[in-house]
């Protein structure tokens, strides 16, 4: 059934129908025998009063005079016909039309008798004293042609009403659906690049969580389209500066007279393009896991294995800022119940971070600590951390540190969050005592095998 | 003339440095709001091409901040926020331009030359004293209609006399609006400077006033 309204108007309209249609049968019944019992005790009063007419009555009366109280007009007329008998059953008088042989056997009261075709109900009173027997009856026929008439009387009136009836279900059935007209109506009367809410202050009960669920979707789809035109706006934005520097350097290079301005220009040229691809490269990344899918496939991974990878990966910015990777011995002994994948990616991001902020000659330490309900892979730099008032701030998409030189391109961190989360963990910065930022990927209970030994170890 | 450079991105401001310099211009760069308050605090600029995005805050907000305290020193805002509003709220903060990155350096220098004039209050690139002219936009200078070559220094030293006719510039002044806070500046720089420029140019062009200064006289 396509249309809700019509659905319904067939629901009520097939309920009245029955409801009324039964009430319709008992009235039927009802009227009908309550018309054969009106119709019997005329019966009865016409036999009493012929009977007391004909009281004084000695001689048999005259055939052809019939009894001119027994006269009715209209379609009915036929219907009461009346015989006078002798007890010797000789006919002293008859109505008009009433035919000459017996309406009735022997015996009074009730009974019904086929009489030159026609069938008929009569009532017969005798009269001992005066030797008479009185029989007045009904026609049948003509008795069941009131009766149906009488019904289809009742029955046109009826009709109408059915009808009346339709009308009234179907226009309230529309005006009870008028609130689920109404959001139609909003929802098709929308610009396509519309999402705010419907607006519709008040509905009824049923439609408010329908109204609801509708206008929070449109707000969370207004909220995602807003971040993702600020990530959009932002990422244009920090493409721009490096695209600035590589422009003002080309041209440099191309008008400089100094051999030497030249040289330094391409050589800014250089790292302005390294620069620029690792921004682009961690856009994607971001791009990318974003749009993965909620669900991880986690499995247990060798944290030596991750380690090596991003060791592997950035071999040749760790020789040439000239830092160490130092992994200890109980994290490349642990695994991590996680996806490798964006394991790797956090991990990679932190290292990288710590080694844009690292000195030169400096260490970046790979730890795995225990506390209260997690645990946590540790990456610590020697760097000189960030203003606490920041430490906040950074995860934040392009935010750099206010004192930061090494020009990251300040995704990284929100990168490390976003694919942490996915995997139930978080990140958590700090600076350390000592100088330098620690930085926490905080797995939960359950998601830390660590190695043998150090079990024993602390045991 | 003498500018401050504020912009956080070191390739960018390295390519600021050497493209603006080529251009003939003497810069002094810092990468945050609170060098470059301390920078206008020490010198007097003749402009400054301030970045929107820094580190420490907002360039617009240091601009408001320098408005209203009464500095006129003309102001080109840098920056990647490129739309129509952005430009009407740096105009209307106080800038005197408005550049988008990327730019053409050339079009920088053309634009900050341009700041620069309206600041003085010359509306020509091209200045005339007696028989000598000089092109600020070429950099050209002739005498009688016949090319003169300058260095840069020396050029730079006329213009800021032929600027301001009639005005005393004393040799700190000069000097500090030649050189950048990286170079070296001999003891009798700008005296060769001026000895050079009346050879090329005629000994009555620079006047010395004992005990103040240098001047072009007015005509």
């Amino acid at each position: 059934m396509r249309s809700l309204r019509l659905r319904i108007f067939l629901m009520v309209a097939a309920v009245t129908m029955l409801v009324w249609s039964s009430a319709a049968a008992w009235t039927q019944l009802s009227t009908r025998s309550e018309v054969q019992q009106v119709l019997d005790r005329r019966l009865v009063e016409a036999a009493r009063m012929v009977s007391s007419l004909v009281g004084n009555v000695q001689e048999p009366i005259a055939q052809d005079q019939p009894f001119e109280v027994l006269r009715e007009a209209g379609n009915y007329s036929r219907q009461l016909s009346c015989q006078i008998w002798t007890v010797n059953g000789k006919l002293v008088g008859r109505s008009g039309e009433a035919p000459t042989t017996p309406l009735a056997l022997e015996g009074t009261g009730f009974s019904e008798r086929v009489v030159e075709g026609e069938t008929w109900r009569v009532y017969t009173l005798a009269d001992p004293e005066r030797g008479i027997r009185v029989m007045v009856g009904d026609n049948l026929e003509v008795r069941e042609r009131l009766v149906d008439d009488l019904m289809t009387g009742l029955l046109y009136p009826s009709l109408v009403g059915i009808l009346a009836l339709a009308l009234l279900i179907w226009t309230a059935v529309g005006a009870g659906l008028a609130p689920l007209r109404e959001i139609t109506r909003r929802l098709k009367a929308r610009d396509p690049n519309d999402i705010g809410p419907l607006g519709m202050a008040t509905t009824s009960s049923e439609l408010t969580p329908v109204v609801h669920s509708i206008d929070d979707l449109f707000h969370r789809l207004e909220q995602m389209r807003a971040n993702e035109k600020h990530f959009i706006a932002s990422a244009a934005h920090e493409l721009q500066t490096p695209l600035a520097g590589l422009r003002a350097h080309a041209q440099i290079a191309l008008v400089a007279e100094d051999g030497k301005v030249r040289e330094q220009s391409l050589r800014h040229i250089q790292t302005s393009v390294d620069r620029t691809s690792r921004l682009v490269h961690q856009l994607l990344e971001l791009a990318r896991e974003e749009a993965a899918s909620e669900r991880v496939v986690a499995a247990w991974v060798p944290l030596q294995q991750v380690v090596s990878s991003v060791a592997e990966g950035l071999v040749t910015q760790l020789q040439r800022a000239n830092v160490e990777l130092a992994p200890s011995r109980r994290a490349l002994e642990s695994e991590i119940l996680v996806e490798e994948g964006a394991l790797t990616l956090a991990l990679r991001n932190l290292v990288e971070n710590a080694l844009n902020h690292s000195p030169r000659g400096g260490t970046i330490e790979v730890d795995i600590e225990t506390g209260s309900g997690t645990t946590e892979i540790i990456v610590c730099d020697d760097g000189s951390g960030i203003p606490s008032e920041e430490i906040e701030k950074v995860k934040g998409r392009f935010v750099r540190g206010a004192r930061q030189k090494a020009g990251g391109s300040g995704l990284g961190l929100s990168i490390v969050e976003l694919v942490m989360a996915r995997s139930g963990a978080r990140l958590e910065l700090a600076n350390r005592s000592a100088g330098g930022l620690r930085a926490a990927l905080s797995f939960p209970e359950g998601c830390v095998r660590l190695g043998s030994d150090t079990v024993s170890s602390k045991t | 003339m003498r500018m401050l450079i504020v912009e956080d991105d070191e390739v960018l401001l390295e390519g600021l440095r050497a493209g603006l310099a080529i251009e003939g211009f003497v810069t002094d760069a810092v990468e945050t709001i609170e060098d470059a308050r301390h920078a206008m605090d020490v010198v007097e600029y003749d402009a400054v091409v301030l970045d929107i995005a820094l580190p420490d805050g907002s360039g617009l907000d240091l601009l408001h901040e320098w408005r209203r305290a009464g500095v006129v020193t003309p102001v080109l805002l840098l920056t990647a926020r490129n739309a129509i509003r952005d430009r009407i709220e740096g105009l209307d903060g106080g800038a005197d331009d408005y550049l988008g990155k990327p730019f053409d350096l050339d079009e920088l220098g053309a634009r900050i030359r341009a700041i620069g004039r309206r600041a003085k209050g010359v509306a020509s690139t091209a200045l005339v004293w007696r028989d000598i002219e000089i092109d600020v936009a070429h950099r050209e200078v002739r005498r009688g209609g016949e090319p003169v070559t300058l260095s840069r220094r020396e050029f730079a030293v006329l213009q800021i006399l032929f600027e301001q006719p009639g005005r005393v510039f004393s040799r700190a002044q000069l000097e500090d609006r030649l050189y950048g806070w990286q170079e070296e500046v001999g003891s009798n720089a700008v005296e060769v400077h001026i000895h050079n420029l009346r050879g090329k140019l005629g000994r009555d062009l620079i006047e010395t006033v004992r005990g103040e200064g240098y001047r072009v006289p007015s005509q």
